[in-house]
């Protein structure tokens, strides 16, 4: 928990390579380095929720463990990012509609986290987050 | 980089999206090509809103919006849909990293616009045969 918490304060606070963003960002704000600590663990939870939802899915459906492969894939690249642990497996069975909400639920919690944060560049990031959410909704619809 | 910057670099980039696209649109057949030219034209109907909208805003900032161009350079090869498609996703990831710019330089207060934005566009891209991102917009974070 100690080394996720770490990344979540890299990415939110000050230690973040403007230099590596592409030269593009620029915090709009002078954000402390724990200004988005908590905002940061709950969007790592949603993703760890929706992740669930997945893996769930994945497992309940031969046909979905290959279609939702790209999605799962997503939540940990994502994860990733804030070098958090990877999800949990989960045990249980989800249908396709319910990856679906799931999935739309956590866009708009991604969405909802961009527009809240402090810094400029994890808003950046959380906002990327939500457009590649969308993306792989549209591709399931 | 403050907002307005950020606001008029997005204005900018749309002025030149809402160029390129009328040149793409111009080189599609509507009979031929009907699913790419519908592509062609709402992505042209909503970057000429985008446009819109942010001069709106910078008006009401008491702001000059940018003017466009006289012209805007094109692509070369534009000679069949493929390469029109091509360009016109190149278009549009170019418009993902412009919003996502103007997500990161944002205030809070305003920022929802430009996540949204760069949510449309996104998702816009998979009708130029896009393939889902990581990091849209965001391709720096995208070897991590």
């Amino acid at each position: 928990m100690a080394a996720g918490l770490a990344g979540m304060l890299t990415v939110a606070g000050c230690d973040l390579d403007w230099s590596a963003a592409g030269g593009t960002a620029e915090p709009t704000t002078a954000p402390t380095a724990d200004a988005d600590s908590g905002l940061v663990e709950q969007v790592q939870q949603q993703i760890l929720d929706a992740s669930t939802r997945v893996g769930d899915a994945r497992r309940a459906s031969p046909d979905l463990r290959r279609r939702l492969r790209p999605l799962a894939d997503l939540h940990e690249a994502h994860l990733h990012v804030f070098e958090g642990p990877p999800a949990e497996p989960a045990t249980g069975r989800s249908s396709l509609e319910k990856v679906r909400s799931a999935e739309s639920t956590l866009q708009r919690q991604l969405v909802d986290a961009a527009v809240a944060a402090e810094s400029g560049a994890l808003a950046k990031l959380l906002a990327s987050m939500a457009a590649a959410v969308a993306q792989e909704l549209a591709v399931l619809a | 980089m403050t907002y307005v910057e950020a606001l008029q670099t997005t204005l900018a980039g749309e002025h030149a999206a809402i160029y390129v696209y009328g040149a793409l649109g111009a080189q599609t057949s509507q009979s031929g090509a009907p699913t790419l030219y519908a592509a062609i034209t709402d992505a042209y109907e909503a970057h000429r809103a985008r446009r819109d909208q942010l001069v709106a805003i910078l008006t009401d900032l008491d702001e000059e919006p940018a003017a466009a161009e006289p012209a805007y350079q094109l692509p070369a090869d534009l000679g069949s849909t493929t390469a029109v498609t091509a360009r016109a996703l190149d278009l549009e990831r170019s418009c993902a990293s412009t919003y996502a710019y103007l997500v990161a330089n944002s205030p809070a207060a305003e920022r929802r616009l430009a996540v949204n934005l760069l949510v449309q566009t996104a998702v816009r891209e998979l009708a130029f045969r896009g393939t889902p991102e990581t990091f849209p917009g965001s391709d720096e974070y995208a070897d991590r």
